[in-house]
This record gives C-alpha cells, sequence and structure tokens, in this order.
C-alpha cells in the first residue's frame, strides 16, 4: 500500500469529515430533544396547567392512538413507500372491535384478534398493490382507503356504536405505570419493540436498505416484495392495534373516526426526523418524540382556548417547518 | 388513411381504448340498474356537480408530468371561499371579494411554487402541509359554519339557458386553453422536458424554477375559477367545500393514462379520465347507495381499473422493448 | 488584434468537493480555429473542467477568460448566452420528445404564444442535412438507435447562435466508423469557421488525428500540453498514465492448474446485443471483457448475474444448467454482480460501511428461523474479517459509506461478495472514478478472491488494466467474441484492432 504525503492528508480529511458527519447526525438527534425541551420549557412558564400530572397524562393518552398508527406509518415510508389508509384502518378495527364486543358480546381478546386480522388483510391488500402489482403508494393506498372506510361504515351501519363494556374500557383506562393508563403503556413498548425489531433484525436491516437505494437492494439479492408486503402488513396490523385502543378509550365508534390520522401520523414521523430527501433515513423512536411534540403543541393550544382548525392550521405550518429542516440538513437530493 | 388507423390502433393507445370500454361498461351497468338514468337533468346536474373536479385536472395534469403532484387544490378551494364569504360580509363588494378569493387562490399557488421549485422541498409534502393549514384555517374563518355571499352570485353560476349553465364553456374553455398550453407553448414542452429529465431540462438551460411555479400558479388560477363556482352553486361557503377533491382530481389524470412519473400524458386524457369518474361518482350515488357502499364500490372499481392499467402497460412495454431490440437486432445484422 | 488573443483561457482552476480535489490549478488556452485535446483517465478531472465550463458547476478558484474577458458561467443558461456547447457523453436528451424539439431545447422559435412547429421542423432538418445525417426530426428521441442520438445531441450544440467553443465529450464512444468520418469533417468544418474546440476522447489515435494540440490530465493537475503533430499515442499514453499504474501491477500468483468451470456460456445471447457468445471461466481464473462501447460486454455481465432482460442460450454455474432470472436468483446460483454505478445500483449512502458490506449475507450474521435477531458481536467480527481482507481501515467501518473515497467505497463493494462467498464475482468497470492507489489495492484484491478459490469476470474498457490484471482477455465486437487473447503473449495493438473489428495476426488458445 503506497504510503505517500497525499495518502496521509487524504485519510486526516476522511477522518475530519467523518468527525463532522457524527456530529451534525449527533446534533440533528439532540436538536430534536432540544426542541422538545425548550417547547415543555415554554409551555411550563407560559402557562399554569400544562406540566400539571393531570395535563402531562392527559397528552400521553391524547397521543397514543396517533403514536401507535405512526409506528407503522414511519416503516412504511423507512421503506420508500406511503400509506394513505391508516385512518380507514383505525375505523375498520374499530368498528370490528366494537362490533364484537357489544353487539355479539364476545371476549376482548377475540375481538382483538379479529380487528387485527381485518387491518392485516388491509394491510397485505397494499403492500400487494404496490410491490407485486406495482401501482405507486399513494393511488394503492388511497384505493384502500375508500375500499376499508367503505367496510367499516357498513359494518357500523348506525351513525355511531356504543361499547358499555366496563373489561374493555379498562383495557385503556385503568392506570398502571406511573399513573399512566394501559394504552400508553402498550404504545410505549410497541415503540420499544418496533425500534428493536428495526434495528436488531434482519427484516429491520433490510428495510432501511430498501428504502436507502432499491436498485443495490435487489442487485444484493433482497426480496423487494418480500420487504414491501411486510411493512405494510406490520403498518396495517399496527393501525388495527391503534384502532382498537381508540375504541377502548372512547367507549364509541362514530363515522369519522380516524379520518386524517395518516397526515397526523406522517407528521410526526417528518418532526420526528424522517427524511424525505434522504431515503432509509430516520429512527423509529424519534416518531415518539414528533408524536409528543405534536402532541404537546395540541395540548397547550387548547389550553390556550385556541380553535381548533387555526390547531389545524398551525399543524400544516408545523409540517412545513419539518420538511424544510430537513432539506436544510440534507441537502437537495 | 393507413397511418391514421395506425395511429389510432397504436399499442400507446390502448390505455385509452381500455378506458373507453370500462366507460362505456360503467354508462351500461347504471342503465341496466338504473334504466332513464341518463337524461338531460341528470347530464346538467352531473357538469355542475363536476365542474370544479375538472377545473383542477387540468392543472393537476401539468403537475403530473412535470413529475409532481398537489394534494391541496380540495383545501385551498375551501379557503378562496371563505375568503370570498369573508370580504363580501365586510365590505358588501361581491367584485372586491370574488377578486380576493382569487388572489388567495393564486398566492397560495405562488407560495407552494416557492418552496418547491426554489427552496426544494418535496411537492408532496409541501402541499399535504397546505391540505392541512388551509383547510384548518378556512374551518376556522367561521367556525365550521357556511359564510352567505348573497344571492347574486348563484343567480348568475346557476343561470341556465337551454338546460346549460355558465360552468359548462367555463370548463370547456379551460380545457382548451389548458390543451393549447400543453401542447403548443413553451410552458407545455418544457413541463413535458421537466418531467422525463429534470437534469437533462436544466442543462438545455431551460429554467426550471420559473416554469414549476408557474405550474402551481396555473393550478392557484383554477382554484381560483372553481372556489367562485362553488360558492355561488350553494350561494355560500362552505368550510367542508373540496373535501377530497385533489384525490379525485390525481385519480381522474392517472385513470386517464397518465403516468404518475411523469414525462408524458395529455389533457385530453385527462378529459377522459374525468368523464369516467363523474360517472362512476355520479352513476354511484344515483344508485342511491349510502356512504358505505359507495366508497367500497368506489375503491374496488379504481383499483381494479388501475390495476389492470398497469398490467396491461407492462405487457405492451415489454413488447414494444421487444420489438426495438428486435429492430436492432435487424439493423446490426445488415451492418456486418 | 483578434488573433493574439486566445478563446479561452483558464487560469488555475481549481474544484474542491467534500473529500476530493478534483482539479488542482489547471492552466489551458484554446485558439479560435483549433481544436484542443483533453485526455486523462476516469477521475483526472476531465468532466469536472467541462461541467464548470459548460455551467453545471462553479469553481472554487481560478479565472476563466473568453476572448480576453473574464466570465463566471454559472448556469447552462448562461453557457449557451456566451456561446458555449457541449456535447455529453452520457447523453442528456429528453426521450419523451421528438428529435426536433431536442435539438431546439431552451430555444424554440415562437410565434406569439405558441411555438413554431414548422420552424422547429425546418430548423432540426436544416442542422441535419448540413451535418449529412438522415433522421427524422418528427420522431422520438426514444425510438431511434444510440448512436443516432448521439448524433442529435451533436445537432444540439450545432444550433447555438454564435458558437464560440464547442466541447466534446467522447463523442465517438458509440460511433461506426463511418460516422467517425463524418463526424470529423462536421469537426473539421467548425474549426475552419472560426469555432475554438475541446475535443475529450480516451481513443488517442483519434484525438491526435483531429487535434492541433492536447492537454494531458493526471490525478486534476496539467501534467502536459503536446503538439498533436509531434506525439505518439504510445507517448500520451505514459503521460496519462504517469509511473505506468496498470503497468506496475505484476500478478504475484497465478492459478497453477486449471480449476473446475465455475462459469460457462455457450450461445448466449442477450436481445440484440450480445449475439452467440461461448465463455468458460474456471476457479482461480481472472477473466476480462473488452470491447467498444456498445460491444455488448455490459449486458453479458448482467445477464450472467441476473439482471438483463431476453436472455437465451446456455449459462452453467458451478455445473447447474440455468438462466438467472433476478439477481436474488444469480446469487443463489453462486453469482455476484458490482456494476459501474456503485452510487445508484451498489452502495447504501446513509448505513455504515459495516451494514454495507453484510447486507448480502444477513443470514450469516442473523439467527433463529422466525425472528432473524442479528448478532452484533458476530456482525463485527465477520466484517471486520472482509474489511481487512480488502484493505478497509477498521476505523471506518462505522462511518457512513457516503463517506468513503471511490477507491474504499469500491472496496466495500468488495468486502461485501467476499463475505457472501460468490463462487463467481462479475465486476463492471471496477476501478472508474477511483484513485491510483487504490487501483493497485483493488488488483490485488480480485486476485487474492481468485486465489480463494472464485471466477472473476471483469468487464472493462482499460486496455492495460485488463492485461495486467487478467489470465485472459476476451475481445467482444458487435456482440460476438472477436479474439481471445493471452495478455502474457498478446500486445495491446492486438487487443485495439480487435475491438475495432480488424482480425488480429496472432491469437492465443483459450
Amino acid at each position: 500500500m503506497t504510503v505517500g504525503a497525499t495518502s496521509v492528508r487524504a485519510r486526516r480529511a476522511a477522518d475530519r469529515a467523518a468527525l463532522a458527519d457524527r456530529a451534525r447526525w449527533l446534533a440533528e438527534t439532540l436538536g430534536i430533544v432540544a426542541v422538545a425541551g425548550a417547547l415543555v420549557l415554554a409551555f411550563g412558564l407560559t402557562s399554569s396547567q400544562f406540566l400539571l400530572a393531570e395535563n402531562v397524562r392527559n397528552i400521553f393518552v391524547q397521543i397514543s392512538v396517533v403514536g401507535v398508527a405512526a409506528i407503522g406509518e414511519t416503516l412504511v415510508m423507512l421503506a420508500g413507500g406511503l400509506d394513505l389508509s391508516v385512518g380507514s384502518v383505525v375505523l375498520l378495527s374499530e368498528v370490528i372491535s366494537a362490533d364484537l364486543t357489544a353487539t355479539h358480546h364476545l371476549a376482548w381478546p377475540v375481538a382483538l384478534l379479529a380487528a387485527l386480522g381485518a387491518a392485516g388483510g388491509i394491510g397485505l391488500l397494499n403492500g400487494v398493490l404496490v410491490g407485486v402489482v406495482g401501482i405507486e403508494p399513494i393511488l394503492a393506498t388511497l384505493g384502500t382507503l375508500l375500499v376499508a372506510a367503505g367496510l367499516g361504515q357498513l359494518i357500523l351501519g348506525l351513525r355511531y356504536l356504543q361499547v358499555g363494556n366496563p373489561v374493555f374500557n379498562d383495557l385503556a383506562v385503568k392506570n398502571v405505570l406511573f399513573n399512566l393508563p394501559i394504552m400508553v403503556v402498550v404504545m410505549l413498548a410497541l415503540y420499544a419493540l418496533a425500534a428493536f425489531v428495526v434495528r436488531m433484525t434482519a427484516f429491520g436491516r433490510m428495510v432501511y436498505a430498501v428504502g436507502g437505494n432499491r436498485r443495490a437492494a435487489r442487485l444484493s439479492g433482497l426480496s423487494l416484495v418480500g420487504v414491501t408486503v411486510g411493512v405494510y402488513v406490520v403498518a396495517g396490523v399496527l393501525s388495527g392495534v391503534a384502532g382498537f385502543l381508540n375504541v377502548a378509550q372512547t367507549g364509541l365508534v362514530s363515522q369519522n373516526d380516524g379520518m386524517g390520522m395518516e397526515f397526523q401520523a406522517i407528521i410526526a414521523a417528518l418532526v420526528g426526523g424522517l427524511s424525505v430527501t434522504a431515503g432509509g433515513v430516520g429512527r423509529v423512536e424519534r416518531t415518539l418524540l414528533g408524536a409528543l411534540i405534536v402532541g404537546m403543541m395540541t395540548n397547550y393550544q387548547t389550553i390556550k382556548g385556541i380553535d381548533p382548525s387555526f390547531q389545524q392550521a398551525f399543524l400544516g405550518g408545523l409540517l412545513v417547518a419539518a420538511i424544510l429542516a430537513d432539506r436544510l440538513l440534507r441537502g437537495r437530493q | 388513411m393507413s397511418t391514421l388507423r395506425r395511429r389510432l390502433f397504436a399499442k400507446s393507445r390502448i390505455d385509452t381504448w381500455f378506458l373507453l370500454i370500462m366507460t362505456a361498461v360503467l354508462l351500461g351497468v347504471f342503465r341496466i340498474v338504473q334504466p332513464g338514468w341518463l337524461n338531460g337533468r341528470t347530464v346538467q346536474n352531473l357538469v355542475i356537480q363536476n365542474a370544479p373536479l375538472a377545473l383542477v385536472a387540468v392543472a393537476m395534469t401539468f403537475s403530473i408530468v412535470s413529475r409532481h403532484i398537489d394534494l391541496s387544490p380540495g383545501s385551498m378551494i375551501a379557503l378562496a371561499g371563505a375568503v370570498i364569504g369573508l370580504v363580501y360580509t365586510a365590505q358588501g363588494s361581491l367584485g372586491l371579494a370574488l377578486a380576493a378569493g382569487v388572489g388567495t387562490a393564486l398566492g397560495v399557488g405562488l407560495l407552494n411554487g416557492i418552496l418547491v421549485a426554489v427552496v426544494g422541498l418535496n411537492a408532496v409534502m409541501v402541499t399535504l402541509a397546505a391540505y392541512i393549514w388551509a383547510r384548518g384555517l378556512s374551518i376556522g374563518a367561521n367556525n365550521g359554519n357556511p359564510i352567505d355571499v348573497g344571492g347574486g352570485l348563484a343567480t348568475v353560476v346557476n343561470a341556465s339557458w337551454h338546460g346549460f349553465t355558465l360552468t359548462a364553456p367555463v370548463v370547456v374553455a379551460a380545457y382548451v386553453g389548458g390543451w393549447l398550453l400543453l401542447r403548443r407553448t413553451k410552458m407545455g414542452l418544457y413541463t413535458y422536458a421537466m418531467g422525463g429529465d429534470p437534469v437533462a431540462a436544466r442543462r438545455a438551460g431551460i429554467n426550471t424554477s420559473l416554469y414549476t411555479v408557474l405550474i402551481f400558479l396555473l393550478m392557484g388560477s383554477m382554484i381560483g375559477v372553481a372556489a367562485v363556482i362553488t360558492v355561488g352553486q350553494l350561494g355560500s361557503a362552505q368550510s367542508t367545500a373540496g373535501l377530497g377533491l385533489e384525490l379525485d382530481a390525481i385519480i381522474a389524470v392517472v385513470i386517464g393514462g397518465t403516468r404518475l412519473a411523469g414525462g408524458e400524458g395529455s389533457v385530453g386524457r385527462t378529459a377522459l379520465g374525468v368523464v369516467f369518474l363523474s360517472i362512476l361518482n355520479s352513476g354511484l350515488l344515483n344508485l342511491g347507495l349510502t356512504d358505505d357502499y359507495f366508497q367500497l364500490y368506489r375503491g374496488l372499481v379504481l383499483l381494479t381499473v388501475l390495476s389492470v392499467q398497469i398490467v396491461v402497460r407492462r405487457m405492451t412495454d415489454e413488447e414494444e422493448r421487444r420489438k426495438r431490440e428486435q429492430e436492432q437486432l435487424a439493423a446490426a445484422l445488415a451492418a456486418t | 488584434m483578434t488573433s493574439n488573443v486566445p478563446l479561452l483561457r483558464i487560469s488555475g482552476l481549481t474544484k474542491r468537493f467534500p473529500g476530493t480535489l478534483a482539479l488542482d490549478g489547471v492552466d489551458l488556452s484554446v485558439d479560435r480555429g483549433r481544436v484542443h485535446g483533453l485526455v486523462g483517465e476516469n477521475g483526472a478531472g476531465k468532466s469536472t473542467l467541462l461541467k464548470i465550463l459548460a455551467g453545471d458547476y462553479q469553481p472554487s478558484a481560478g479565472r476563466i477568460e473568453l476572448d480576453g474577458d473574464e466570465v463566471h458561467v454559472g448556469t447552462p443558461r448562461r453557457a449557451h448566452e456566451l456561446g458555449i456547447g457541449i456535447v455529453y457523453q452520457e447523453l442528456s436528451l429528453l426521450t419523451n420528445l421528438s428529435v426536433a424539439h431536442n435539438i431546439s431545447l431552451g430555444s424554440e422559435p415562437t410565434s406569439g404564444l405558441a411555438i413554431d412547429e414548422r420552424a422547429l421542423v425546418e430548423t432540426a432538418r436544416r442542422v441535419l442535412d448540413r451535418m449529412g445525417v438522415a433522421i427524422d426530426p418528427e420522431q422520438k428521441v426514444g425510438k431511434i438507435p444510440l448512436a443516432e442520438r448521439q448524433l442529435v445531441e451533436i445537432a444540439k450544440v450545432l444550433t447555438l447562435r454564435q458558437p464560440r467553443l464547442l466541447i466534446f465529450d467522447e463523442p465517438t464512444a458509440a460511433l461506426g466508423q463511418a460516422d467517425v468520418e463524418r463526424l470529423f469533417r462536421i469537426i473539421e468544418a467548425l474549426r475552419d469557421e472560426g469555432v475554438a474546440i475541446i475535443f475529450v476522447s480516451h481513443r488517442y489515435r483519434e484525438v491526435l488525428r483531429i487535434c492541433d494540440k492536447a492537454t494531458v490530465l493526471r490525478n486534476g493537475r496539467v501534467v502536459a500540453e503536446v503538439a498533436c503533430a509531434e506525439t505518439s499515442v504510445e507517448h500520451l499514453v505514459e503521460l496519462t498514465l504517469g509511473e505506468r499504474v496498470a503497468a506496475a501491477f505484476r500478478r504475484q500468483w497465478r492459478s497453477e492448474r486449471p480449476g473446475e468451470p465455475v462459469l460457462e456460456l455457450f450461445g448466449l445471447e442477450v436481445g440484440s446485443r450480445v449475439r452467440g457468445v461461448d465463455l468458460t471461466v474456471r476457479r482461480g481464473e481472472i477473466v476480462s471483457i473488452c470491447g467498444l462501447l456498445g460491444s455488448g460486454q455490459s449486458h453479458l455481465a448482467r445477464a450472467v448475474a441476473g439482471d438483463a432482460p431476453d436472455v437465451a442460450g446456455t449459462i452453467r454455474v458451478k455445473g447447474v444448467e440455468a438462466i438467472p432470472r433476478s439477481p436474488r436468483h444469480a446469487l443463489r446460483l453462486g453469482v455476484a454482480l458490482i456494476t459501474e454505478n456503485r452510487q445508484e445500483e451498489g452502495l447504501f449512502p446513509d448505513m455504515p460501511v459495516r451494514a454495507n458490506i453484510t447486507i448480502a449475507s444477513l443470514a450469516r450474521v442473523a439467527a433463529g428461523r422466525i425472528l432473524r435477531l442479528i448478532d452484533p458481536r458476530r456482525e463485527r467480527r465477520l466484517a471486520a474479517e472482509a474489511a481487512a481482507a480488502t484493505g478497509i481501515a477498521q476505523k471506518a467501518l462505522g462511518r457512513r459509506v457516503r463517506l468513503l473515497s471511490g477507491g474504499n467505497q469500491q472496496k466495500s463493494l468488495l468486502a461485501r461478495w467476499l463475505m457472501r462467498r460468490a463462487d463467481v464475482l462479475v465486476l463492471i468497470e471496477p476501478t472508474r472514478g477511483v484513485d491510483v492507489g487504490a487501483k493497485l489495492e483493488i488488483y490485488r484484491e480480485l486476485e487474492e478472491l481468485a486465489r480463494r478459490g472464485a471466477g472473476v469476470l471483469v468487464v472493462s474498457t482499460d486496455i492495460l488494466e485488463t492485461m495486467a490484471l487478467s489470465d485472459r482477455v476476451v475481445v467482444l465486437y458487435q456482440g460476438r467474441v472477436a479474439g481471445v487473447f493471452d495478455p502474457r503473449i498478446a500486445t495491446e495493438q492486438d487487443l485495439l484492432l480487435a475491438m475495432q473489428g480488424t482480425l488480429p495476426r496472432v491469437e492465443a488458445v483459450t
């Protein structure tokens, strides 16, 4: 190996570049945490209600449903896709859970299994349409959005359905850990599980590969179809869980449930640092942070009495800010 | 004559033929299930109801051909409508209100265009953000309640002459204008160029930023007109106006045969797509289906059409490629 | 006054990219009415220099003068305005538009708001006639063959309003002899009209023929400027290579006995590009495939690795007869591929080097049938082994692969397939964009892979590289085998002649 003056200089430059890269990655992660921290500070100082234990609990409860759904959306986006059917699948799952529990008086595990089966089925359909048939994710999941919503509303029949089952309700509401109800714990556990799977399993690695460079993934012998179908199925199942949790908590299913949830999930993922310019860049656990940030903002705005429609307007602005930050950090691709 | 025949039946036209057949099938099915459905009255309603969709679809063609996409039209129509309502309520002048509404639509279009073309943000996300914030603002304008704009506008928009309202010629004008713009002008040519190969387009000296912004402005202008029509139809600005319109527009363009990947497509194809979609929507609605079945059937039909389209396209692409290989082989053999 | 000032004068042009210095103080001047050659191997800085002149890149330092005035070519549009036209090597035509549209792209004739289609076609027809080329201007570019597309690319440049400087980047790569002659006539005509021309090519014979002077670039620096009438091909080659890199490489190991055949091709056909090729690669062998661009080498390589459509004939890997239907299938058979586009088809830019190496061997680092948990320690160990064998520094393993130099990136890919234990490794242009030192290391690693029992198939347009590296060189011409050579016996000239389609004097035994 030739060791000359240029070689040493090149190696030092490479070391510096690597260090700069590490620093940038660290800054990015810390940046999001810093933003969250700054928000906590700002909100805490300007509102006496914000930091109350009761309110903190509320925030976590409020973000649980979207939080769980956002895990699946993050996975799909990491693999380079998009899932617009999340909201409809949540509705479908809610309806099935509620219907089986309230109308048919089945035990809740049965209802859960059925709901997850249906949700997973829609996810499978998504995966096949995108991965096998080759329809663009936007269009395919749009179609399944309609199908799932239609099915959900078909089963629902009436305007709304009430579930008065205490066991069912306990699932969501009973405090378990640190005064946090089961549903929050489930969300946190799912995030931990997802982070683990993505980081430590072959499947997770393949998701990053397919999202990072599709052609290279193909030439490396990975099964594009397998990964694509896999992420959409997982997203479907997780949306199913989200739906179950939602109906368990509120005890009520109405026609418009879940509408727009996919966009909230996408925003949570993007605020958490998922990149749209670079494929396969992002971490599942950061979506949780993103969901928390969005949740805190929504909560604060509600406390301050800001109209929900303006809150929504603000959310759109937040999305722009998130992708702007992504662009500045990662440059044009 | 044979060239005409060849062009009509060319492999690339299979998409169009397929769509025409599907439309005919749809019509047939609806006629069987509900005979007497398609009469003068219903056609007129069809045109009125789907005018905004048709207008947005023209502009969406440009967006998709240039390899972008726009998810904001529905919310923007609601926002422009709300501005019309608010200005009318505040100032009492319909003219001013309409100008303000159209101005808003153009302004949002410009904003989106700058964010995408100059700042370099992803079009899906930028327009998704607008989808969200514009809807929020329009709901917040009057707490979700409709804003009345008085009878003047409604009279004009709904005025009927021999069964046709003003919206029909407006839509036709938009399509003719859009067709000319895409086929005959620099802007149209550059739209194809940017969609086909953005790097090559830039290399050729085309100001891609400028033309991208223009495409978003075009969408803004179409939205302005659509908002006026929407507000006029009911005589008030609804906060739920245009819900789901953008997705319908995208579907209309894609089903018409334009690929989402960009670089090819035409206004004519979009027109076909809009007709198909309008018939599907109105026909299903007319069957008296409840919301659930309506969505279900719509979703299934759309997925089926999209899937068949892709499969057919793959087969013809494959065949074309093979044919070209044969030609090259023959040429190579002839040269040796 | 005008004749003394060169049309183009570049002084001290420098261009820095994160991690590399592409151009280092380049001086160059071209007079009007002269053809100036630019030579250098891949990665020497030629295309960077051209892209700066064409407005694609901004220089980090230096001065560009046109007719004595300093200019800043910031955008392609500005380049057009200044009268600078460039015919790119990678064609930048829009396949979804017609020939006429492509030729006038960016400066279409208009009548009012609309484009004057008739004038557009007229312009195209005029230019094509002037070039002596018969192409239908209304045909879509996507439907015409590659050689014709290159001519359209040239026609594009000829429609500039006031061409002052025209740059041709490897224009003859896909042209047959007749087309090359036609091109030269066009260039000579332009020269006589007073246009300054820069001609970039790897075909030194052509450079010496058409150019008055030539500048040799090496590692981003100007190494020499020669008068073409007084130089020979050999001298240019020597200047380009510097320490004669490829010649500095000598095989340290060769297989004593011929190993078992690990890849056999009989009558392989790939579409219209490969028309009946027989080839055998044995364990421990490095076989190279050479040919002019368009002779079918890349298609052959991809077909063997499952990445080409329309494959017919017989392929046998380790005795198993099968035509690989996908890269996954090919890998199961034992064939791995490294393409010439490591950025687009090889690397996962934001994943660490370690992950890039292990991505094709997840079965070896992950345990369990259902869960497939990755064992981090096992992964680190195996990746470190592969990295050590391919000369990648251990501390680089945790870094994102996009930060590495071209050479190290290529080594990461080698490590990937080394870890996968591929029996047949197919490489297309393995040292493209790789610096001199790394090239030698890569050659050595390929030799090592062969020693460990793999069969190595290299597709390369670099003749010296292939001759130094291989046990056998197969030359393809128009999709067929034009000759098989033993590099220890045959000369570069034999190979070059075979590549041109002329039968060589000496032929070696397979």
